[in-house]
């Protein structure tokens, strides 16, 4: 072995140990999510559409039980909680990361690495 | 021929069927199951670590890439402030994983495959998140609900749908890991049945696709294990920043 690749071997050795030791925190969460295969995504999609139309109906439901104003209370929480699962969806898809409430755009941090 | 939805039967071990006033809380497969993934898991993280020496083991190693997978997820997807939540977030995958490779094992239960129990830990994740976004931002915390930049006369529509979004997610996490792991061990055993009634030269083709989905099934295992753990990061991050 010679004394270059040692050097070079030396230097990227070094490199990951910074990096180890700085860990770059810009990598981005939904990235992980969007690569996933397209079964896995249009599963993913029909739960959270599920999702948020069961809940409505579920809370419309409950609140027509509690409060006596049947049916309004299933009508209009069916038509919100269908609105949350488009919403779900949207988010799910578009790299949002599942995050409710909406993001402010945030310039492009460079990344270290 | 067995039902394939009979793997799914909670029964209590007999012997072990107790009730305290008035309700049922005999030790069923499912909470021995439980049990044997909470004793596997602690044994393959401190038994394996024993020693802890400086060139690991086969045993150690597992443990080691385990921790540092969560850790690292931890780190890149719930933040600097996220790594408190760590333990949490470790004891939440291992047991969904083990729940998931033990029910990977014949004759034995995948607690997984309940609703309940999935729906159970969807909600501690909620609940967890929901508690820490209030400690942290206190009154703040529902100004989640508000969208930035938004004029105030949507509001009233707006606002509902991000709660019901909001209150969506322990069924949206519950619903995809059990619903993952039923319909896998189902269609294990809908081509096991297959198999059985085709007799010995044509139950061939469906054993051969069995082959195929027992190891589709561990994929799967492990990827919703890893689903549910890296949603929950998210879920946390989302509490600690309130964007």
């Amino acid at each position: 072995m010679n004394d270059q690749s040692h050097d070079d071997k030396l230097k990227a050795f070094s490199q990951k140990l910074e990096q180890f030791e700085n860990p770059s925190t810009s990598s981005d969460s939904s990235e992980t999510i969007a690569k996933q295969n397209t079964l896995g995504i249009g599963f993913r999609v029909g739960v959270e559409l599920a999702a948020g139309i069961a809940i409505g109906c579920g809370l419309g439901l409950l609140i027509d039980h509690y409060f006596d104003t049947s049916p309004w209370g299933l009508i209009v929480l069916f038509f919100l909680g269908s609105a949350a699962g488009f919403l779900n969806v949207y988010r799910a898809i578009g790299k949002m990361g599942y995050s409710v409430g909406y993001k402010e755009e945030k310039p492009n941090q460079p990344s270290s690495d | 021929m067995a039902s394939p939805i009979e793997q799914f039967e909670i029964k209590p071990i007999s012997g072990l069927d107790f009730t305290l006033l008035g309700y049922d809380i005999s030790f069923t497969n499912s909470a021995l199951w439980m049990a044997l993934a909470v004793i596997a898991s602690t044994l393959l993280l401190t038994a394996s670590m024993g020693r802890g020496s400086l060139v690991p083991s086969r045993w150690q190693n597992v443990a080691e890439m385990l921790y540092e997978f969560i850790a690292n997820m931890v780190q890149d997807n719930a933040g600097q402030a996220g790594k408190k939540y760590f333990p949490f977030v470790f004891t939440l995958f291992m047991f969904v994983l083990l729940g998931n490779l033990l029910g990977m094992i014949p004759y034995s239960f995948t607690y997984t495959s309940h609703i309940i129990v999935t729906f159970a830990l969807a909600m501690m994740v909620f609940l967890l998140v929901t508690l820490i976004g209030i400690i942290r931002h206190g009154f703040h915390f529902l100004s989640f609900f508000v969208p930035p930049g938004v004029p105030f006369y949507v509001m009233p529509i707006l606002v509902p749908i991000e709660i019901l979004s909001y209150l969506s997610r322990p069924v949206s996490l519950s619903v995809r890991l059990f619903a993952n792991m039923m319909a896998g061990h189902t269609m294990l055993k809908v081509f096991a049945g297959f198999s059985v009634s085709l007799g010995v030269v044509f139950g061939l083709a469906p054993l051969a696709i069995n082959v195929a989905l027992v190891g589709f099934e561990i994929l799967v295992a492990f990827m919703q294990a890893y689903v549910f753990t890296i949603l929950t990061c998210l879920y946390i991050k989302d509490a600690i920043e309130l964007h």
